[in-house]
């Protein structure tokens, strides 16, 4: 069973400015968020459409919706519990056609997260598929749940 | 000149009691979209993260352009959508989709009467 640790509200904008939601709530949400897993560094402004954290035993693994970049436009780094994404999206008017909607924006980001234990930055994976980044972060060993026996008296 | 309008109704729709209570209906997410003009053709490039191709539907129907993205399955599915009315003349049959990276590129070509054409000025 998949634990949902946090949505965070600070990723760079893909999409709209999330005006529906209530600021205060939305702080309160996300200083709660910053308990567990407190950022360290920021380049973006606020917006909608953050990374997912779940915590699945043996692995954290973070989801993020980067639609538009390949490959080549993500570094991923893993330094002890910190994990830190950096990528780039450029938006440019294809030449020789007018604008009529621009909401699509250019994307820029740095950001770090410290998760809650120690991850083996070797193991991890990090797959791109469908404009979602799914990265895998095996836990060291001493942070991983152990089943303990209960044996009868 | 604008020729979509973003048509609101579907989108801002009060969802009924009975609706939330059967948690049937699936998260709706913003689906941001670039929309540009050639001489040949409108280009509409859309953010879906997440959505394989067999979760996409894209209709034209009465100048209505319909896009539908369904991401995930069961519980924690969630929709993409949006309709936009497009004043300018498309040929149905030169629309052509294509999903890439969670971006969505479509190509409306124009209807061959509404491309510009040159006019030949002849000596007299």
């Amino acid at each position: 069973m998949l634990t949902r640790f946090s949505d965070f509200n600070d990723w760079p904008s893909f999409g709209f400015a999330d005006f529906g939601r209530p600021q205060a709530a939305r702080a309160q949400l996300h200083r709660e968020f910053e308990r567990l897993f407190g950022e360290v560094e920021r380049s973006a402004p606020l917006a909608s459409g953050a990374p997912t954290f779940e915590d699945d035993g043996s692995n954290f693994v973070l989801r993020a919706d980067v639609p538009g970049l390949a490959e080549s436009d993500l570094q991923i780094s893993v330094a002890g519990n910190t994990v830190t994404l950096r990528g780039e999206r450029k938006v440019q008017v294809p030449e020789g056609y007018s604008t009529h909607r621009r909401e699509r924006s250019a994307v820029s980001f740095a950001k770090s997260y410290q998760l809650p234990a120690r991850v083996d930055a070797e193991k991890v994976t990090a797959t791109l598929k469908h404009g979602v980044l799914t990265l895998s972060l095996p836990k060291v060993a001493d942070a991983r749940p152990r089943q303990i026996t209960v044996k009868a008296a | 000149m604008t020729f979509f309008n973003l048509n609101r109704s579907k989108e801002e729709q009060p969802v009924s009691q009975a609706q939330e209570t059967t948690a049937t209906r699936a998260r709706q997410l913003a689906l941001p979209v670039d929309i540009y003009e050639g001489t040949e053709e409108l280009l509409l490039l859309a953010d879906l993260p997440g959505v394989e191709p067999e979760g996409l539907s894209v209709s034209f129907e009465a100048s209505e352009l319909r896009i539908e993205g369904r991401r995930g399955s069961g519980d924690t599915a969630s929709v993409y959508s949006r309709t936009f009315r497009v004043s300018e003349q498309i040929d149905p049959a030169g629309i052509s989709a294509e999903l890439n990276a969670g971006v969505l590129k479509l190509r409306l070509a124009k209807a061959a009467h509404t491309k510009p054409r040159k006019i030949e000025v002849r000596a007299g």
